[in-house]
């Protein structure tokens, strides 16, 4: 069966796993309406319910869920990587 | 989908029937129990305060015992005090008799001991009973319909699969010219910009913003505590959530996305109609409270985990996020919303049953909680007893 996770608004960079991937595993992309939006790859384990990079994230940029900001990266994120405590942050990071 | 409800006096439409004994003070709650449970159709709630109380929360409870007794589900009153309590009896009575809605008063201090008051209770609870089974039901529109919306217990995947749903459910109800509030400010915190962002014009925004940020320095002066270093919970980010943002969002998704009408304090009636936020705390008893005080005749209640969360007056759905939960806590959870997340159905699919759920409860169908009699409900004091 696909394994799929969930980009719930279109100009989110993070998408939620409604599975658990390994690295190097195939997510099937869908949006809120269950069309197919595009594939990725998982580079590290991305448990159940948790973010996934659905791009490239620079650091300190927003990130965004359900068409809002969120939190900001804290750290360069790579497409396919997991978002979490360790790379985002409620507020951006003060040089 | 047709619409059959109970047209009160003022026009305003109820899609229960049922008398109220509305307890005035704690030490008559275990007699408003026992009479209740003993008629169909009766209804009171556990009020755990009410003696000893500053001024502040005498007005709190007297204008939300007011709007709690003209909540469209109730359609006949008795007051049941002491005669000692800290609010005003009499002035509460002169207050509910303005509703135009059939009421009485029964003081113990006033009735030559237990026994007779606890007959004078029965009687009138009994006549009232009588009366009001005489109402039908009629046609009304979905704009009849004032939802109220609830969360607790929640879990990562009801940001994604219950709130959602919800959420459209609510922007059809909304559509059609109904209304829906959501309430639990501490929920919103982190969620004041983008709430503000939502509402109708600068007097709502400004409103929203001074109310969230007004709690949020509530709670440091209570208990010198930075709300925003407990949340999210560790639970919270085991599961996936990483901030106070990212879980509030989770939990204001269920308004769906109209703009906001009105910001309302606690327990106090809309002037508006469309998408209303209350002040109320995140504590069920005291937010279903205020719902119900604010008008709202059916309640869903999104969870993750499961909960028996129910009320006297105004029969409340819930609806669960995930599978697991759902096949764990069957009997007391209405609908799965967790069949969007297994890809089993769209969310269209689950709209269109979730909508249908909102109208087959109006219209009579018992939920869960309805069957299984729990009643959470309390009036949320400012300061509480002395």
């Amino acid at each position: 069966m696909k394994k799929r996770a969930l980009q719930i608004s279109l100009n989110d960079n993070i998408a939620v796993a409604l599975d658990r991937f390994l690295a190097g595993e195939k997510v099937e992309l869908y949006n809120i309406e269950d069309q197919f939006i595009n594939k990725l790859t998982a580079t590290e384990e991305i448990k159940y319910l948790h973010k996934i990079a659905v791009r490239k994230i620079p650091i300190n940029e927003a990130i965004i869920k359900y068409g809002e900001v969120v939190g900001y990266s804290c750290k360069d994120i790579g497409a396919g990587e997991l978002v979490h405590t360790r790379n985002m942050a409620s507020k951006p990071q003060q040089d | 989908m047709k619409l059959y409800g109970f047209v009160r006096n003022d026009d305003k439409v109820g899609f229960r029937n049922k008398v109220l004994l509305l307890p005035a003070v704690d030490c008559v709650n275990d007699i408003t129990y026992k009479i209740a449970q003993s008629f169909d159709d009766v209804s009171t709630f556990r009020f755990s305060t009410g003696c000893g109380m500053l001024p502040e929360d005498v007005e709190q409870i007297m204008h939300t015992q007011v709007n709690v007794a003209a909540n469209p589900n109730i359609a006949a009153i008795v007051i049941v005090g002491m005669g000692c309590e800290s609010i005003d009896l009499e002035a509460l009575y002169e207050r509910i008799k303005l509703l135009n809605k059939p009421c009485s008063l029964v003081k113990l201090h006033s009735e030559g001991g237990y026994n007779n008051f606890i007959d004078k209770v029965k009687r009138l609870t009994n006549t009232y009973a009588e009366d009001i089974s005489k109402a039908r039901r009629e046609i009304v529109p979905i704009s009849s319909i004032n939802l109220g919306l609830e969360c607790g217990a929640s879990d990562p995947a009801s940001g994604i699969s219950a709130n959602v749903a919800l959420g459209k459910a609510v922007d059809l109800i909304i559509e059609m010219g109904g209304t829906a509030i959501f309430s639990e400010t501490p929920e919103a915190i982190g969620t004041e910009k983008i709430l503000a962002k939502r509402c109708s014009d600068k007097n709502v925004a400004d409103k929203i913003v001074n109310i969230i940020t007004g709690y949020e320095r509530m709670i440091k002066t209570k208990t010198g505590r930075d709300v925003r270093s407990a949340n999210p919970v560790p639970g919270n980010i085991k599961a996936g959530i990483t901030t106070l943002e990212e879980k509030a969002m989770g939990c204001i998704l269920k308004g769906g996305s109209s703009k906001i009408q009105e910001v309302l304090d606690y327990a106090e009636l809309p002037s508006k109609k469309g998408l209303i936020f209350m002040n109320t705390p995140g504590f069920d008893a005291y937010s279903l409270c205020g719902l119900i005080a604010g008008g709202t005749q059916i309640i869903v209640f999104t969870t993750g985990k499961g909960t028996p969360c129910g009320t006297p007056i105004s029969p409340v759905i819930k609806v669960i996020s995930n599978t697991i939960a759902y096949n764990q806590q069957k009997d007391i959870t209405d609908y799965n919303a967790g069949m969007l997340i297994d890809g089993v159905k769209n969310l269209e699919q689950i709209t269109d049953e979730l909508m249908q759920l909102i109208i087959d409860t109006a219209n009579g169908t018992k939920t869960k909680a309805e069957i299984l009699g729990v009643n959470v409900m309390d009036i949320w004091p400012l300061y509480g007893t002395f």
